[in-house]
């Protein structure tokens, strides 16, 4: 506070320096006519006065330029100079001026826009109270693997036994259908219990948060997100007590959150539920829920780790049928959020960090070049008695005016950048909303952009004074016969290559992987077909209705003109689903799983998933009838290696409430990786819906047929809106759905091709500016050379082969630190290793070519120098 | 024989200047004038280094400097303290007399 008040002070007299100056005048004279008085009184006639006082006071000019230190005018004023110094110089050489204000520009813009998205996902606090207090509790299995989601009854055990803890939620999210504008619509709707809000420590924006008491009340309520309180509501046009219809029922809006606090990421509704006792006997196998808690004050998370392993291990034992009760994780609400990011958010701050390093290579070589041109005019000024440090000062304050000045370009620069990748839905990022170029990032832009002048801006101020006036003055300043100046640029360039063959590597070892994850089979066939995912709310749909309701829609879904096949699953591929514990009969093994899908009659005909053995379900499949299953080939393999699994039996445990019946095989069919095409795929059986009506509420429709997608998709929505009007169908094409799960690879691989890309710009740029610099300064020594019989064609040969050994030995050395560094790539590599010879020797051989390409017409330049002329020009 | 005072301790001509301040708003000269008056002579202020010194306050915000018109009708700067300029007045009095009585102790004692 008092740096800024007194740097506002120093800047009102920056601002009217001629004032302060005739300010200052005014007061020298006032005191010397005083003192002149003061002597006048004792005795002194006017003129001695006068000189007594002058004596006294001093000098004049002393006196001012003591007080111009003081206030830091004089400093100002040098600055001032400096910068006017700099613009007259970058005007006069306009090349290098635009040159390097666009690398400036894309080095702080690119950097700046990574620092504010590891900013907004990574470092900065959640937007909630208290944030490092909140944490996650989850489940966890006998193979000790964590599973997110949790049981009703464990829940309000832990709560009751716990102490670590000021307050705990349970809350389920869903999809909701809500009537807006006369259209039926979903969003996204959390069912939460009474503390919800305590623990994540929010206020309302507008109205209240809910209440424990919320749950009980006849009237519902509902709390909104400040997105769908304006995009769907009209912020102005409705206040908190207005109803809104969701899923068919009323409710009324109590109050709207503040922008960008919603947990978890795209709820809009929050809707009180009383998690009460009918959930405290429910199965613990029925793990269906999220639980949060906010630590009690003065616990430590491994304090509260330790009780929650305490009390686990106590109802475990008393409750041994909990297949997820072996053990409490607790995990910090950050964890859980930014999750997967932090892994190519960090490959993404490295890479960047090596492109801004190019970007100082490049720029202090263009300086070094610069300064050398200059050299005479600095032996001039030192002879003239200008000081060493004086000279340096300026060098520096010249390379931080530019560095500024790109500087702003790149804040513009990051700032589209950040928005582009905020508004980009095609890589789903942590706390995208929470994003934006804001005062850290300029901050960290402008520190960047010094930090960046004062460092490319040392490189020729070092040179000042090296070398002897009188040898720089009597060459006319062509001299290059500076041996240590020359080497610098070898080794900048050097530097450059090495920097690039690194980014290089690591966009080549990430395109590798996209190819092989791009050549992996799905298992089904995305090309032609549209999802449309449907939720029936329970309170008008029983399970007699949801399945009549499909009865109803899936028939005359094929019977809609272009329409090949239709087929339903609860679970896209691509999407969660759900895993559980199965009994195989016969066989002990209580720890065997599969995933488990609910489909419809047709489901492997839309989706082109093959029938390897047996037969699929049928209309003769009903409720009424034997409880049958279809297998996956892992899970005919896994489970009945050898053998036909036709007519064998097993038990899903975790999917049916309680005393599971037996499920009979009667088909296999081909894996298909649901979980993705980096993933195996995983051991699965399907079921049919009639015969699972319970999870026939939250559906997907797929339709396939060779009518184009738009009019697909509008045909279902009027089928589905002429059976029940309050339906929504959120439409998709399951090709979308398989680009958005290669987004993520997607985006990072593009991110890191740019980057290395840019980099070998960047440094094929420096090779033919220093070359085409090099080849300008010897002009004279190579027509020397020609006009004594030297060979064209060795003038060509001894430039090129020197850029080929400093490439080579610059690809060697990034070569090894790349291999060096691809090893914490592992993670985002897939079925490449991070020592692929093939990458390797492909980007060395693209590298080394490109400087040869950059060096070949200065080269060529050279070895065209017409050697009287040459002699001539002077 | 007075004692010039770039002679004494660096920090004392500050506080000279902010002590004599303390009797209201006056401008350089009558700084100056007041120092030497008080001290019975004993202080003479060197003119070229106490203007430099009141700007130096001003510029750290101990005191602030207004132009109004002086007891001759002209123009004149005219200093005053400033709230935090006072609360350094008391640390740097404080601090001057611990001092001096330390010193005072040494030259009487050892």
């Amino acid at each position: 506070m008092r740096v800024i008040r007194k740097l506002l002070r120093r800047a009102r007299i920056w601002a009217a320096p001629r004032r302060f100056e005739r300010e200052l005048d005014e007061e020298l004279s006032f005191h010397l006519e005083m003192q002149t008085r003061w002597h006048e009184t004792h005795g002194l006639d006017h003129r001695a006065a006068r000189a007594l006082a002058m004596r006294e006071f001093g000098g004049e000019t002393r006196f001012k330029e003591a007080v111009r230190d003081v206030r830091g005018v004089t400093w100002a004023h040098d600055v001032a100079r400096d910068v006017r110094f700099a613009v007259r110089g970058y005007r006069r050489s306009v090349g290098y001026t635009v040159t390097a204000l666009v690398t400036l520009a894309l080095g702080i813009g690119i950097t700046t826009a990574t620092f504010s998205i590891i900013d907004a996902v990574l470092l900065r606090p959640l937007p909630y109270g208290d944030p490092d207090r909140i944490v996650t509790l989850s489940s966890q299995d006998s193979l000790g693997n964590v599973i997110r989601s949790v049981s009703a009854p464990n829940f309000y055990d832990w709560r009751d036994q716990s102490r670590s803890f000021a307050a705990m939620a349970l809350y389920a999210t869903r999809r909701r259908a809500v009537v807006a504008d006369g259209d039926a619509t979903y969003v996204e709707g959390a069912t939460v219990s009474g503390d919800f809000f305590r623990v994540m420590g929010v206020g309302a924006m507008i109205g209240r948060t809910l209440e424990p008491s919320d749950a009980d009340q006849n009237e519902r309520s509902v709390v909104v997100s400040q997105g769908f309180w304006t995009r769907a509501l009209g912020s102005a046009a409705t206040l908190p007590g207005s109803p809104i219809e969701i899923d068919g029922e009323r409710y009324r809006i109590v109050g709207v959150l503040p922008p960008r606090r919603e947990y978890p990421a795209g709820i809009d509704l929050f809707i009180p539920y009383a998690f009460g006792s009918p959930w405290r006997t429910a199965s613990r196998n029925n793990i269906n829920f999220n639980a949060v808690a906010r630590l009690a004050e003065n616990v430590s998370l491994d304090q509260a780790r330790a009780e929650m392993r305490a009390i686990a291990t106590v109802l475990h034992r008393a409750h041994p049928e909990d297949l997820y009760g072996y053990g409490v994780p607790v995990a910090s609400l950050h964890e859980r959020v930014v999750g997967s990011a932090t892994g190519y958010l960090e490959l993404l701050a490295g890479a960047v960090g090596l492109v801004l390093l190019v970007v100082c290579a490049n720029l202090a070589n263009a300086n070094l070049a610069r300064g050398a041109t200059r050299a005479r005019e600095m032996a001039l000024r030192t002879t003239l008695g200008a000081g060493r440090t004086r000279l340096i000062r300026q060098l520096v304050a010249e390379s931080i005016v530019l560095s500024v000045a790109g500087g702003v370009a790149g804040i513009v620069l990051a700032w589209t950048l950040v928005r582009i990748v905020a508004s980009t839905t095609a890589v789903e990022l942590p706390r995208v909303h929470e994003m934006g170029l804001d005062g850290p990032g300029v901050a960290f832009a402008l520190a960047l952009s010094i930090g960046v002048g004062l460092v490319v801006g040392s490189f020729p101020a070092l040179q000042i004074g090296r070398t002897s006036l009188y040898a720089t003055l009597a060459a006319g300043g062509r001299t290059t016969a500076n041996s240590s100046r020359a080497a610098a640029r070898d080794v900048l360039i050097g530097v450059e290559l090495a920097l690039a063959i690194m980014l290089l590597v690591g966009a080549g070892l990430l395109i590798r992987s996209f190819g092989v994850v791009l050549s992996r089979q799905l298992g089904f066939v995305a090309d032609g077909a549209v999802s449309a995912e449907l939720s029936l709310p329970s309170v008008r749909y029983d399970d007699r209705r949801a399945v009549a309701f499909y009865a109803q829609l899936l028939p005359s879904l094929r019977a809609l003109p272009g329409v090949a096949a239709v087929g339903m699953t609860n679970a896209l591929p691509l999407g969660s689903s759900a895993t559980g514990f199965i009994e195989i009969e016969g066989n002990g093994d209580t720890g065997a799983g599969a995933g488990y899908r609910v489909i419809s009659d047709d489901y492997f005909t839309v989706m082109g998933i093959p029938v390897e053995r047996g037969r699929v379900f049928g209309v003769a499949d009903d409720a009424g009838t034997p409880r049958v299953t279809i297998v996956n080939r892992s899970m005919a393999d896994r489970y009945w290696p050898g053998q036909d699994p036709i007519g064998k039996r097993f038990k899903a445990k975790s999917m049916e409430w309680k005393d599971p019946p037996w499920l009979t095989v009667i088909g296999v069919v081909g894996d298909v990786r649901h979980w993705g095409l980096e993933r195996e795929p995983v051991v699965e059986h399907y079921v049919l819906y009639r015969q699972r009506p319970e999870f026939a509420r939250d559906m997907a429709v797929i339709v396939r047929g060779a009518t184009p997608p738009p009019q697909i998709m509008r045909l279902v929505r009027d089928r589905v809106r002429s059976i029940d009007p309050t339906i929504p169908a959120a439409m998709r094409t399951l090709s979308a759905r398989v680009d958005e799960s290669l987004a993520e690879r997607r985006f990072i691989m593009t991110i890191l091709a740019a980057f290395g890309a840019l980099a070998l710009v960047l440094a094929a740029v420096g090779v033919y500016g220093v070359l085409s610099f090099t080849v300008a300064q010897r002009t004279r020594e190579i027509a020397v050379r020609l006009a004594l019989g030297a060979e064209r064609r060795r003038v060509l040969v001894m430039i090129v082969g020197h850029v080929l050994r400093v490439s080579l030995v610059a690809a060697v050395i990034g070569l090894l630190a790349a291999r060096a560094l691809s090893r914490t790539m592992t993670g985002l590599l897939f079925d490449v290793s991070p020592a692929d010879p093939r990458t390797y020797a492909v980007v060395t051989i693209v590298l080394v070519g490109v400087a040869l390409c950059a060096a070949y017409v200065p080269a060529r330049r050279a070895a065209g120098v017409d050697p009287m002329l040459a002699l001539r020009s002077d | 024989m007075p004692l010039p005072t770039d002679e004494l301790l660096q920090g004392t001509l500050d506080l000279l200047i902010l002590r004599t301040l303390t009797r209201g708003s006056m401008h350089g000269w009558a700084v100056s004038h007041r120092i030497q008056e008080t001290s019975r002579d004993a202080l003479r202020v060197n003119q070229g280094s106490l203007y430099p010194a009141l700007h130096r306050l001003e510029d750290e915000g101990l005191v602030r400097s207004e132009w109004g018109v002086s007891e001759l009708g002209r123009r004149a700067r005219f200093y005053e303290l400033t709230a935090a300029g006072r609360r350094q007045l008391a640390r740097e009095t404080a601090t001057w007399e611990r001092f001096a009585e330390a010193v005072q102790l040494v030259l009487r004692l050892a």
